[in-house]
C-alpha cells in the first residue's frame, strides 16, 4: 500500500533516474507488477512515475505554461493508472497512453485558469543570460508575443504544435494522442506554422512586439 | 537597440524555435517525482480510510449470513454463543413482526363484519320509515357528516333498501381499506389507535337525528287517519254527508201502520 519509490526501485530494479526510455527494465517492472495481487496497481505507478514523470509535465506546462499546474496534472495523470489499473494490460504504448491522459487533463484545467495565471516568467527564462537589461526585457517581450501568437492560433493548429514542441513524437504517436490522422496532423503542423509565422510576421513588421 | 529589434523582426521563425524549444526543454522542480509518490500515497490511504469502514461491515454481515463466525472480529472461536443470541434476537423480531400483521389482519375482518351487520340492520330498521316519508323526500338530500348509504338507506323513496344496504356495505369496506393501509398515504400513518377507533361501538357513525323539516313533514304526513285524509276530497265528504243525513232522518221517521188493523180500537 506504500508508494515509496525506494521499494519501488528496489521491487523493479528500475534506476529511478526519470529517463524517458522505458527500455525492457521497465517493461519487466511492469509485467511483473501486473500480476494479480493486492499492491499490484500501487507498483505499477511506483514503477510509473521516475520514467514518465518528466514527459508528462512537460506536455502539461507546455499546454499550462504553469509549474505548479503541470504538476498537479502529473499527480493526476498517475492517479488515474491507479483507478484504471484492471485496464492496464490492454493498453499497447504506455507512454502514448500516459501522454494522451495528460494532454487531457491538461486541456481541461486549462479551461479552467485564466491567461494571467499562466506563468509569465517563462518568457524571461528563455532570454540570453548574457544580454544586457534593455535587450533582455525586449527579447522577453518578443517571446511573449510569440506566446500570444500561439495561443491564439486555431485549436486544433495550436494543440498540434504544442504537443510537437513539448515532446519530439513522431506524427503516428501525435494522431494516436490527438485522435487524427497521421496526413491531418501534417496538415494541421504545417499550417500552425505558416500561420504563425505569417501573424508574427505582419505584427512584428508594423514595429509591434507589444 | 533599434536595429537589433529590426533584425529580430525580419525573422519571426527564429523566435518560433526558440519558444517551442523553450517549451521541450522544460524541466520539472527538483523533487517533483517524490511529491507525486507522496501525494498519491495520501490519496490512496485517504481512499483506503473512506473505505474501510463500509468494507468491514459489509465483510462481516456477509460472514454473518454465510455462518463464517470464527471470521467475523472479535467472534475467535469461543464467541460462538454470541452469534447464536444475535440469531435468535432477528428470529424473535421477525416472530413478533408477523404476529402483529396476523392480529391486524382479524381486527381489521372483524371490523368490517361487525360494520357490515351494523348497516343491514339499520338500514332494514329504516326501509319502513323511509317509505312513508313521501315525495317531498325523495332522492335523500345530503345530511352532512354522513355517509350516502346511510341516507340513501334511511330517507332515499326512489331506492330500496337493499339498494341502501349494498351501498353501505360498499362504503364501509372502502373505509375500512383506508384505515387498514389500502392507501399510499393512509398505509404509512396507520396505528394501533386508528385500529381500535375502527372497532370502537361507535363506528360506523349511527344515524343522524331528523331534522326540523323532517319531523314537520312527518307530523304533517302521520297527523290523521285515512279517514280524515278522505274527507278533503269534496266528493266523499259530501256523500259522507248525504249518508250521514239519510241516517238521520231514518231514525225520526214514523214507523208504518200494521197491516189488518186500520179501525183505532175504541
Amino acid at each position: 500500500m506504500v508508494l515509496t519509490e525506494g521499494r519501488s526501485l528496489g521491487l523493479f530494479g528500475l534506476n529511478g533516474k526519470g529517463s524517458d526510455d522505458p527500455g525492457p527494465d521497465q517493461a519487466r517492472a511492469i509485467e511483473r507488477a501486473s500480476e494479480p495481487r493486492e499492491s499490484a496497481a500501487e507498483a505499477i505507478v511506483a514503477a510509473l512515475v521516475p520514467v514518465y514523470a518528466g514527459v508528462l509535465f512537460r506536455v502539461a506546462h507546455a499546454v499550462l505554461r504553469n509549474r505548479a499546474e503541470a504538476e498537479d496534472v502529473v499527480q493526476e495523470t498517475f492517479l488515474r493508472v491507479l483507478q484504471h489499473a484492471d485496464e492496464l494490460a490492454a493498453v499497447r504504448e504506455m507512454r502514448v497512453w500516459l501522454i494522451r491522459v495528460a494532454w487531457r487533463l491538461a486541456l481541461d484545467r486549462r479551461r479552467r485558469i485564466r491567461p494571467e495565471q499562466m506563468d509569465r516568467s517563462f518568457a524571461e527564462a528563455l532570454v540570453g543570460r548574457d544580454l544586457p537589461a534593455d535587450a533582455a526585457m525586449e527579447e522577453a517581450q518578443r517571446f511573449r508575443r510569440v506566446l500570444v501568437e500561439i495561443d491564439r492560433l486555431p485549436k486544433l493548429e495550436r494543440q498540434v504544435l504544442l504537443l510537437a514542441a513539448a515532446e519530439e513524437m513522431g506524427t503516428v504517436e501525435m494522431a494516436e494522442v490527438l485522435g487524427r490522422s497521421e496526413s491531418a496532423v501534417r496538415a494541421l503542423l504545417f499550417r500552425a506554422r505558416t500561420r504563425l509565422k505569417e501573424r508574427l510576421g505582419a505584427g512584428m513588421g508594423r514595429g509591434g512586439g507589444r | 537597440m533599434t536595429e537589433r529589434f529590426e533584425v529580430v523582426l525580419r525573422d519571426p521563425e527564429e523566435a518560433i524555435d526558440r519558444v517551442l524549444v523553450g517549451l521541450r526543454e522544460v524541466e520539472a522542480s527538483p523533487g517533483m517525482e517524490g511529491r507525486v509518490m507522496e501525494a498519491l500515497e495520501a490519496r490512496v490511504v485517504a481512499q483506503d480510510a473512506a473505505t474501510f469502514g463500509e468494507k468491514r461491515w459489509r465483510g462481516a454481515v456477509v460472514r454473518l449470513f454465510t455462518g463464517r463466525w470464527a471470521a467475523l472480529p472479535g467472534m475467535g472461536g469461543g464467541r460462538l454463543a454470541f452469534g447464536l443470541v444475535l440469531l435468535g434476537l432477528l428470529v424473535a423480531g421477525g416472530v413478533i413482526s408477523v404476529s402483529r400483521g396476523v392480529r391486524r389482519g382479524v381486527l381489521v375482518s372483524r371490523a368490517a363484519a361487525r360494520g357490515s351487520n351494523r348497516l343491514r340492520g339499520s338500514g332494514s330498521r329504516e326501509s319502513g320509515r323511509a317509505g312513508g316519508l313521501g315525495e317531498a323526500v325523495a332522492g335523500g338530500r345530503g345530511v352532512p357528516g354522513s355517509g350516502e348509504a346511510v341516507l340513501s338507506g334511511r330517507l332515499s323513496v326512489n331506492s330500496p333498501a337493499r339498494k341502501g344496504r349494498v351501498a353501505g356495505k360498499d362504503e364501509l369496506a372502502r373505509e375500512i381499506a383506508g384505515a387498514a393501509g389500502g392507501g399510499g398515504v393512509a398505509r404509512g400513518r396507520l396505528r394501533l389507535g386508528d385500529e381500535r377507533a375502527s372497532v370502537a361501538v361507535s363506528f360506523p357513525a349511527p344515524p343522524l337525528p331528523l331534522t326540523e323539516q323532517e319531523r314537520l313533514l312527518l307530523r304533517v304526513v302521520h297527523r290523521g287517519d285515512t279517514q280524515e285524509l278522505a274527507m278533503l276530497n269534496p266528493a266523499v265528504r259530501r256523500a259522507r254527508e248525504a249518508a250521514d243525513a239519510a241516517e238521520y232522518q231514518e231514525f225520526f221517521r214514523p214507523p208504518e201502520p200494521l197491516a189488518g188493523n186500520t179501525a183505532p180500537r175504541e
